[in-house]
């Protein structure tokens, strides 16, 4: 009875197969696609536009795109500065920053999680509720909080977008590492006389390698939003340097006439951000983690 | 059969109590907990910058109005105490005043929050009844074939980050449609778009969760004994699986509080929407620091709070203990 229970329970639940359409396979590759010209334009902003960020010229301000063949493809801003231009070494600014807050997010993160599985109760709890702690307070405010007073400097954004970010790797990793950490093999590397921290290197660390890619995707996705965010609020890279979020802001006043100024750096952010976000639900399918993940 | 004894059993499970005293002092611990922590990343992040005093007075004070501060904050005695009277000080609600407006600052952020309670009750409104009525379609709806595109939409709009939706939104509706006003400044109508932003954020893991949690019920125990009963498919479906499937939903609002508190703050500005959120990055260009405390404390007290009925409701909506 019991039994027969369980397999009919266990049968209406079980999730389906998820269907595979056509494009589940073209997307991830035209994402793909779509961040290597992106950045291959910004690491090539400099050859793209050997004249500089603030080639400023009056005369020649809010032309429109012409798309192919022209000075100004995309068109110019306020200044008649060249909105390709500043499009890619705006790219640098973004991409740049957040990719490194997004590795050092995900380092933390790890080295966290690693630390609170192997270390015992005590550190278990401390992480934990340094997670909780940290996702009880908007990572917005937080950055409005530490930027008001530490001001514009590449360090300080780059420690709050990292703080804001590690928690989603810790719980994660955490998961699975504790997971993991169950598993007989490591019983057994742990009787042949293996040190906490070679089982960790040679047993946990390439275990949890697949999910910590998929971690750093989800992590560099959320924190090129929040980095583009506070950029918009004024917070972060400063002018005349560009940053895709203050450009959004500088052109939004301009929006009747000249929508490319705000829209094309717009367009770039969210370009990025799905893209990334595509490839990173490829990988963790390929490793079948879907589950692990949400 | 004893019908009465049955009948008793049930009683005395309704009179206890939804939640547990115990849970409840547990929540309110945190809360509290977390109001001081915001307070202290406060005061560390203010002495990042030497003289935390120079920040609360306008850059041209007398030394006599810098000296009053200094003493008021407790910023001349040394540093553990100097962290007492500070939280003590923002406790009680005694920020020095306001530079550009020269007045309490609680009561300008006061004056705000009313707007930006009407903009995050309705956004929260919009996203609660878009996300379910998305979850509801993608999970029972009549045409398995094209159910799952309003999910599918709202997953697309999250990647969205709110800043951009709402400057598309604005080139879209207020310009190139002169449809709605541009910025704040015309209520009631002004409050479509800005709502609408908020709305879009929240409604996509709502409908996520409501989609999963509906099809996890469907298939329980109860719901097949109430069909088997002969109970009518539609009353079924009401009273034995949405209902039971909404326990899951108020988690995720409790989750997703912070996408409201930290999108109002990007929404009001993109939309001058007179908010405390607008407030907070504006004192923050003008270098006002006292009403940039003062709206920050405000906000993460309000964010606390929000998450403190969620948690709450959550708790009262589902004894299981599913929660924590």
């Amino acid at each position: 009875m019991t039994l027969l229970d369980d397999q009919i329970v266990s049968v209406s639940s079980a999730p389906r197969a998820p269907r595979r359409h056509w494009w589940s396979a073209t997307l991830p590759a035209i994402a793909a696609l779509i961040l290597i010209v992106i950045v291959g334009s910004v690491l090539l902003a400099h050859v793209i536009a050997p004249e500089g960020y603030n080639d400023q010229q009056i005369t020649a301000s809010y032309l429109p795109p012409t798309w192919f063949g022209g000075a100004h493809p995309l068109g110019t801003d306020d200044l008649g500065r060249d909105m390709l231009a500043r499009l890619v070494y705006g790219g640098r600014a973004a991409l740049g920053i957040s990719s490194i807050s997004a590795l050092l997010a995900t380092t933390l993160g790890l080295s966290l999680a690693l630390a609170s599985v192997i270390g015992g109760r005590f550190w278990d709890g401390l992480f934990g509720r340094l997670a909780d702690v940290q996702l009880a307070i908007p990572a917005v405010l937080l950055a409005l909080i530490v930027l008001a007073f530490a001001g514009d400097g590449l360090v300080p954004i780059v420690v709050v977008l990292t703080v804001g970010g590690w928690v989603l790797t810790f719980r994660i990793v955490r998961v699975h590492a504790s997971r993991i950490i169950a598993l007989p093999y490591i019983e057994a590397a742990r009787l042949g006389g293996a040190r906490s921290l070679a089982l960790l290197r040679r047993h946990v660390l390439p275990a949890t390698l697949p999910l910590l890619v998929v971690a750093l995707t989800l992590n560099f996705s959320s924190i090129l939003v929040l980095e583009s965010s506070l950029s918009y609020l004024g917070l972060g890279v400063q002018p005349p340097q560009p940053d895709w979020g203050q450009m959004v802001a500088e052109g939004q006043a301009q929006l009747n006439g000249a929508y490319w100024v705000s829209i094309f750096p717009g367009i770039l952010i969210v370009l990025t951000v799905v893209s990334v976000q595509i490839l990173g639900d490829r990988i963790a399918d390929h490793f079948s983690l879907t589950e692990t993940v949400r | 059969m004893a019908d009465t004894a049955p009948a008793s059993r049930f009683a005395a499970y309704r009179i206890r109590p939804p939640i547990s005293r115990r849970y409840l002092i547990s929540r309110l611990v945190n809360a509290a907990l977390t109001v001081w922590g915001v307070i202290t990343i406060v005061f560390f992040a203010m002495h990042l910058t030497g003289n935390p005093a120079a920040l609360l007075v306008a850059a041209n004070a007398t030394p006599q109005q810098l000296a009053a501060i200094t003493r008021q904050m407790g910023f001349n005695q040394p540093p553990v105490e100097q962290y007492f009277v500070f939280v003590g000080q923002v406790v009680r609600g005694h920020f020095p005043l306001s530079i550009v407006y020269d007045v309490q600052p609680l009561q300008i952020v006061f004056q705000r929050l009313p707007a930006t309670l009407v903009l995050g009750g309705t956004g929260l409104a919009g996203g609660i009844v878009l996300g379910l009525s998305a979850g509801f379609i993608a999970a029972v709806g009549r045409f398995p074939k094209v159910r799952w595109i309003p999910v599918s939409l709202l997953t697309a709009f999250e990647g969205i980050p709110s800043f951009f939706l709402g400057v598309v939104l604005i080139a879209l509706f207020a310009i190139t449609l002169p449809l709605l006003p541009l910025s704040g400044d015309q209520p009631p109508v002004a409050i479509i778009l800005p709502a609408l932003v908020i709305t879009l954020a929240l409604a996509a893991p709502i409908a996520r969760v409501f989609r999963t949690s509906l099809l996890e019920t469907r298939s329980a125990d109860h719901v097949r004994l109430a069909e088997s009963k002969g109970i009518s498919p539609t009353q079924v479906l009401f009273r034995h699986v949405v209902v039971n499937s909404l326990g899951p939903v108020v988690n995720v609002l409790g989750v997703q509080a912070g996408v409201v508190f930290g999108g109002e703050v990007v929404t009001e500005t993109v939309f001058s929407w007179p908010g405390v959120g607008q407030l907070t990055v504006t004192a923050l260009g003008n270098r006002d620091y006292p009403l940039v405390i003062a709206a920050v404390t405000v906000l993460a007290i309000g964010f606390v709070l929000v998450n403190l009925l969620v948690d709450v409701v959550a708790a009262a909506l589902d004894p299981r203990g599913g929660h924590r």
